[in-house]
């Protein structure tokens, strides 16, 4: 491969991870831009570790930056709401850990489990409204078999019978979520900045797209803020009531109820039960008309339920769901079936390769001498 | 005398900081480092107390006791053209600097040391066997051995590594 078709690589993927030339001079440590523009006219050799370097930040693997030509068409992923800066990049971090997932599934799932596919509910934004959002919630919480509460094992069951992939990345504070879905492979990018009930909710939400996933209106829709933010909305009262099923609800707030009084304190612990935060209670509960919204709206605003809320979940954010649970045993048993390197282990655990060992200790995990024992399946 | 030239990875580079046996490889044989693993992997190793300390090999490298190689694009290329696409997922990248470097023969008279199974086993898919050798022979022929070396540095793993590889190689080559 000459210099002037390795440029050309680097340009494709320059320009589709949104960077100008003087952004990958700086995630590179050139002092400027003029070192990126001889690299893509094929003016300046390339140097080995500079490939591997390049294809870090543009997030393509070294060998896909070496092929003639980008090949594959990149999957449609929807946005809550699009970062402001970095999207197109972190679009393809996204893609590619979930390429990984894949990878790493290939290399340890036997070829012959065929997983479920979840199901689609098409959507007609015009006629869906709240109960539509409402019942599509109870008709999905019913075929997942997600039970009262419905948080505690919904990544758990999207990931092992459905094969959704869960990933997580540092999207900041005002950072949203975002999902794809293309050739039956379901993947949701969830905020690692947010807090546990934030993420549980962000996923519930995000699932309400994946069941009515379609493009063409989702490519529609990102034109038009009125349908999206309707669409969006649907998706939030289908998220609600999918984490909080009405039977379960009314059925906790009836056990904690005193003389039609219910304490904040009460407030916190079944927000907790149910893995959600006190808002999306509240609105929940306003919705099942349990609560006035102006009410629901003065509480939110109330400095003490804010404070109790606060005091009740502060070691809540250390249980925190690991959304790489999945993804870091798929990477240890392909390590233990000596089918991944260690260093290429440590790469997509994103930890050095001196802290594999304790890392895997971390997450229950130990790099042994493995023996195995015959299983009979019928 | 330093005559054999070797091409070492960086968990040969690391551990042999961690055990002290640094200067006394670099005295011994030609130690020939790929530059992903110079640049961007052999970093730092962890003392006996836990403690992070860099490696340095620029100075290494600008005092002539190590060399650094590389890989031409068209060497990787040829490599990612040779190896399924799995398998180029399956090791990193200074693992695939090193095994393209062997590949396009310009270091016929290297040998490349690893202690990771899966670039063992590439060393043998590419039919590159002769130009294996295990940590323990390297610290063996250069008269120093250790008690506890790990034992995916012995000779035998490397051994039964490399048979392993071959009699795999179709699942690894297009």
């Amino acid at each position: 491969m000459n210099k002037e078709l390795i440029g050309k690589r680097i340009r494709e993927e320059r320009e589709k991870s949104g960077l100008t030339q003087g952004d990958l001079a700086s995630r590179m440590g050139w002092n400027s831009h003029a070192i990126v523009v001889e690299v893509e006219a094929g003016r300046r050799d390339v140097k080995a570790w500079e490939l591997v370097k390049l294809a870090d930040a543009l997030c393509v693997d070294l060998h896909a930056l070496l092929m003639l030509s980008a090949t594959t068409t990149r999957p449609y992923v929807f946005w809550r709401a699009r970062p402001l800066e970095d999207a197109a990049l972190l679009e393809k971090k996204f893609l590619q850990r979930s390429d990984d997932y894949g990878f790493l599934e290939s290399q340890v799932i036997q070829k012959t489990v065929v997983r479920e596919s979840l199901p689609i509910h098409p959507i007609d934004p015009e006629a869906a409204d709240w109960d539509w959002a409402n019942d599509l919630a109870d008709k999905v919480r019913s075929s997942l078999g997600l039970g009262s509460f419905p948080a505690a094992n919904l990544t758990k069951v999207l990931e092992e019978r459905y094969g959704v992939r869960f990933l997580s990345l540092p999207l900041g504070e005002n950072g949203s979520a975002a999902s794809s879905r293309h050739s039956d492979v379901s993947s949701v990018l969830i905020n690692s900045d947010e807090v546990p009930w934030r993420q549980i909710f962000s996923v519930a939400h995000e699932v309400f797209h994946l069941v009515t996933w379609d493009e063409k209106l989702f490519r529609q829709i990102e034109n038009s803020a009125p349908l999206k933010d309707r669409i969006e909305k649907l998706a939030n009262a289908f998220a609600a009531g999918l984490l909080m099923p009405e039977d379960s609800l009314r059925a906790e707030l009836r056990a904690l109820t005193d003389d039609s009084r219910l304490s904040f304190s009460s407030l916190v612990v079944i927000a907790t039960k149910f893995g959600v935060s006190i808002s999306a209670l509240l609105w929940r509960m306003v919705s099942l008309n349990l609560l006035a919204r102006t009410k629901a709206e003065e509480l939110l605003q109330d400095d003490e339920l804010k404070r109790i809320d606060r005091m009740q979940r502060r070691g809540a954010k250390e249980s925190a769901v690991n959304f790489g649970y999945r993804f870091i045993h798929l990477a240890y048993m392909s390590y233990q079936k000596g089918r991944l390197s260690k260093a290429r282990l440590s790469k997509l655990l994103g930890v050095s390769l001196l802290d594999v060992e304790p890392y895997l200790f971390e997450q229950g995990l130990a790099e042994v001498a493995d023996y195995e024992i015959a299983i009979s399946h019928s | 005398m330093r005559s054999q030239l070797v091409i070492l990875d960086a968990n040969v580079i690391i551990d042999a900081h961690k055990m002290g046996l640094w200067k006394h490889l670099t005295s011994q044989y030609r130690v020939q480092v790929p530059s992903t693993v110079l640049r961007e992997e052999a970093r730092f190793f962890k003392n006996r107390y836990d403690q992070q300390v860099d490696i340095d090999l620029q100075t290494n490298l600008s005092a002539g006791q190590i060399q650094e190689i590389e890989a031409t694009a068209e060497e990787l290329e040829a490599l990612t053209l040779a190896a399924t696409s799995s398998f180029l997922r399956s090791i990193d990248e200074g693992e695939t600097e090193a095994i393209a470097i062997l590949r396009g023969g310009r270091f016929k008279e290297s040998v490349f040391c690893t202690g990771d199974q899966l670039a063992i086993k590439a060393i043998s898919v590419f039919e590159l066997s002769d130009q294996a050798v295990s940590f323990e022979r390297l610290l063996n022929d250069s008269g120093s051995s250790i008690k506890c070396l790990p034992r995916h540095y012995s000779e035998e793993r490397l051994k039964k590594l490399l048979v392993e590889g071959f009699q795999e190689r179709e699942l690894y080559r297009q």
